[in-house]
């Protein structure tokens, strides 16, 4: 454990590193764009660069960085003036509560339709939720946002209902109760999580599906059956805890997820999320959000799989962790 | 003595002459008696907020802008003149050097304090002490400040280093601070105090304690949703509508934060936000369609004319490394035949669907009125181009067909624009065709924007000299109206947004003759001399073509059928037009409920 801990630490500063390298290596920085402002001087961006501190060497800029960093400080925003932390923890929150519905909703739904087509393999509904998990794979999220949008405007505009479409509340509410609120807001996350949430759903469901196929079909299956142990009983109690071992220990890579968001669904549908952030400071090389960020996506990716080891060896007695 | 005291102040306060704002019927298509009172606007915004404080505002549009009057100047968008605002009177010296203001008596803060001469005077100096506040560069000019005295209660004078025409913009863009919040907090001044002045009023301030001058306060705002902004009442005291009614009409404004564009044209399209600004002809066809289809009762100014921007292409003069080149992009009749491969009227159709406006010189096609007459002199004309190579030696043409000189010299460049703008690279692809028929090879190179600009404008001396590429593509928008005709930053010779010549001396002398007549223009007060000094500058530009103008895109505003109080046709153009409430002023504009 403390190994593992251990570890953390070379690969953590590499990919800061690394990270910190392709930042600064991409052609100017964050004042590039304000010097074609005919009414910004020379003298002026140099006064910048000096507050900025992006006149120092990079090394310099790194060590400044990772201390600060360490200590919890994860630096200013240049384009918001800020600290990162100020700007960047409304957004992981509001990216939290689409991972969430949407996590709940592919491991709810993707689970039970998975089970359904191992116990009845190659039956007419099987196959029909094959093919529309295959489109579920296929079709790139965004792009199923755009359609889904279309959609909800086309509804919008032939029948009039008030349909949430895209943002994260509705304005027509004057001063809402904390409880309505939060209703407004779930209708507002149904969408992009649904949309989110399709994807994941084929994917777990042909996972699970397959797990219980192959573990329906092993010998201490048929023991139990030849037993007469009930139906439901092997079904739920000895299959389906079987074949959700590799399901459990997935759990720990959802953690980074918490925090990289819902990635482009963000954008499409005007969630005020993380990507919609990182993407706009990629944009104006605004260099330590985009660095604090993704290193703290890098801490919670070392740890989310550190988690699914140690979940995967609670659920699994053959594997011990030393 | 109480009493003599009390005689006193009752005169001065019966000098003070009321004297409201009173908004021109003729800036809104509604008669002022038509106009009704009341409901919100719903708008849509691109990105979150990040401050309530005047000073640290950085990004457009900031909360401090969408709440604040404006300053003592404003414009009459039909004769382009600047008349008092928060000025009721203003005087000009004789050096018009000095400029003396009387304030008018009904200015209030909307937490009901006066808005005075020391609201003004406090501003100014926080401005001057804070490096990074927006008007910091306004407080001085060549590095000799810009000065400033209390006259009286509502009397101010400003005094600037030199007499030049920006002075009036440069007036218009200084608004107040109130002295009771940000001059208490500036204490002495000093590093001390520009710290307690960016230290107030942060995002998480609570908006009843914001102390706003225009017609709408911050009631609430909640990040990466929406903010909602209410109307401020004491802003109706000095601004009054021709009819004589308290102004602004409206309740109050809503703006949604949409960052995608997509998304922004979805909320529109599904009747959730009330003005929006279709930016390519894909998204006003959308809303075309809708309107035409019965489905979305929304009014459309298509092509409302040009946007303040212009693309433009220009040779490097700087490159010792390639005599051959050098002389050759230095030559004014190699730049003219190169001017004649431009097919601005393909481009437009081709790239923008019609949607934009060939350009000519260095004054916006938006301000039509100073674009000199007869600019299109060097427009499309292949034939021409081609009788121009030859007379410069290019008559013998290779095996592939490029034309190579009695040297041996092919005629062959690379043209570089940013990889993130698609118009300006079909523009150059379109170039590089035309240019191939009469045997000029144009080589096509995309760049990241940040990458382009490093290699036109380097940072030392000795790369200046020799700069890495022979031809770009690049634009520029913004710039003030009073005197379009353009910057100094592009006419001097090494200026920061020269493309052409980097070096820090004139190389042909045009440069130096339109350098000197731009110096003239800003110093000329009267518009129709300024007019003539800029149609002399543009027929320099036009004969040697040192940057090659190609377009400005259209701007379109759509908004719901209902909000109604837009600027009449005449002024409803993109100058006019502000980039949040399109062509109409937010305080002249009501609901039709």
């Amino acid at each position: 454990m403390i190994r593992r801990l251990l570890q953390l630490i070379p690969t953590f500063l590499i990919s800061t590193v690394v990270l910190f390298a392709i930042v600064q290596a991409a052609p100017g920085d964050f004042l590039t764009q304000l010097s074609q402002n005919p009414r910004i001087t020379a003298e002026r961006l140099d006064q910048l660069r000096s507050i900025y501190r992006l006149d120092q060497p990079v090394i310099v800029q790194y060590w400044t960085w990772l201390t600060n960093f360490l200590q919890g400080n994860l630096g200013e925003s240049f384009a918001a003036n800020q600290p990162v932390w100020e700007l960047a923890a409304p957004r992981l929150w509001n990216s939290l509560i689409l991972v969430l519905i949407s996590t709940v909703l592919a491991y709810g739904l993707g689970i039970a339709i998975g089970v359904y087509g191992a116990l009845r393999p190659y039956s007419l509904a099987d196959r029909l939720i094959s093919v529309f998990a295959y489109f579920g794979l296929g079709i790139p999220s965004f792009f199923f946002g755009l359609l889904v949008i279309f959609g909800m405007v086309t509804l919008k505009q032939n029948t009039g209902w008030d349909v949430p479409i895209v943002g994260k509340s509705s304005g027509a509410l004057q001063d809402p109760s904390p409880l309505r609120y939060a209703w407004d807001v779930f209708l507002y996350a149904l969408a992009p999580s649904i949309v989110l949430a399709l994807r994941s759903i084929a994917g777990e469901s042909r996972f699970i599906r397959g797990q219980m196929l192959e573990v329906m079909g092993q010998d201490y299956i048929r023991t139990a059956r030849a037993k007469g142990l009930g139906a439901n009983k092997i079904t739920y109690k000895h299959a389906f805890r079987n074949a959700s071992l590799p399901l459990v220990a997935s759990l720990g890579g959802l953690l980074p997820a918490l925090i990289g968001g819902a990635g482009f669904i963000e954008v499409v549908f005007a969630w005020p999320g993380v990507t919609p952030l990182l993407l706009d400071s990629l944009a104006t090389q605004d260099l330590y959000v985009v660095i604090s960020i993704t290193a703290l996506s890098t801490v919670l990716y070392i740890v989310g799989n550190m988690v699914s080891d140690i979940l995967l060896a609670a659920v699994d007695p053959r594997i011990r962790f030393s | 003595m109480k009493k003599a005291l009390f005689v006193a102040l009752a005169l001065a306060a019966g000098s003070a002459v009321a004297a409201p704002y009173v908004h021109p019927a003729n800036q809104s298509v509604s008669k002022a008696t038509d106009a009704k009172t009341g409901g919100t606007l719903r708008l849509t915004v691109a990105g979150d907020f990040d401050t309530f404080n005047p000073l640290v505002a950085q990004g457009r549009p900031n909360i401090p802008e969408l709440t604040d009057a404006g300053g003592l100047f404003t414009v009459d968008p039909y004769t382009y003149e600047y008349e008092g605002y928060m000025a009721q009177s203003f005087t000009q010296s004789p050096d018009k050097r000095t400029f003396t203001f009387t304030l008018r008596p009904e200015l209030r803060w909307s937490d009901g304090q006066a808005i005075t001469a020391d609201d003004f005077i406090s501003a100014f100096k926080i401005y001057a002490a804070d490096e990074e506040s927006n008007l910091y560069s306004y407080m001085s000019d060549n590095g000799k400040p810009v000065t400033f005295r209390k006259l009286g209660d509502r009397q101010l004078s400003i005094t600037f280093p030199r007499a030049t025409v920006q002075n009036l913009e440069t007036i218009s863009y200084l608004s107040p601070l109130p002295d009771h919040i940000f001059g208490r907090a500036f204490g002495n001044g000093g590093a001390a105090g520009v710290k307690a002045v960016r230290a107030l009023w942060e995002i998480n301030t609570d908006p009843s304690k914001l102390v706003v001058s225009g017609p709408f306060k911050v009631a609430s705002y909640r990040r990466g949703e929406r903010l909602t902004l209410t109307k401020n009442p004491q802003f109706g005291a000095w601004n009054k509508d021709s009819a004589g009614k308290a102004l602004p009409y409206l309740d109050g404004l809503q703006y949604a934060v949409v960052k995608d564009q997509n998304a922004q044209l979805a909320t529109f399209l599904a009747g959730n936000s009330d003005l929006h600004a279709p930016t390519n002809r894909d998204q006003l066809a959308q809303i075309v369609a809708a309107k035409n289809g019965g489905k979305l009762n929304v009014e459309v100014l298509a092509n409302a004319g040009p946007a303040a921007a212009v693309d433009f292409l220009y040779f490097n003069w700087n490159k010792s490394s390639s005599p051959f080149k050098q002389t050759l992009f230095r030559n004014p009749r190699f730049r003219q035949a190169m001017s004649q491969l431009v097919n601005r009227e393909q481009i437009i159709d081709q790239v923008l669907g019609g949607l934009g406006v060939a350009a000519y010189t260095s004054v916006y096609p938006l301000y039509s009125e100073w674009v000199a007459p007869n600019v299109d002199k060097y427009k499309f004309n292949p034939a021409a181009a081609a009788k121009t190579l030859d007379a410069l030696g290019f008559t013998r043409r290779g095996a592939d067909g490029i034309r190579v000189d009695s040297k041996g010299n092919r005629l062959s460049f690379t043209l570089n624009t940013n990889s993130e703008n698609t118009r300006r690279q079909q523009i150059a692809r379109i170039f590089a065709d035309e240019a191939k028929k009469i045997g000029v090879e144009v080589k096509t190179s995309f760049v990241p924007f940040n990458q382009l600009l490093e290699v036109v404008y380097p940072e030392s001396d000795a790369a200046k000299l020799n700069r890495q590429f022979d031809a770009a593509i690049t634009g520029l928008g913004g710039g003030g109206f009073i005197n379009p005709v353009g910057v100094a930053s592009v006419f001097e010779c090494g200026g920061d947004l020269n493309g052409y010549n980097q070096s820090s001396r004139c190389i042909a002398p045009w440069e130096t003759q339109q350098l000197n007549l731009f110096y003239k223009s800003t110093a000329e007060f009267d518009q129709a001399k300024r007019r003539a000094i800029a149609n002399q500058i543009q027929r320099l530009q036009v004969e040697n073509q040192g940057l090659i103008y190609i377009l400005s895109q259209n701007s379109h505003y759509a908004w719901d059928s209902k909000v109604q109080g837009e600027y009449p046709k005449k002024i409803a153009t993109p100058l006019w037009a502000s980039s949040y409430f399109g062509t109409r002023n937010i305080a002249l504009t009501w609901l039709n409920r």
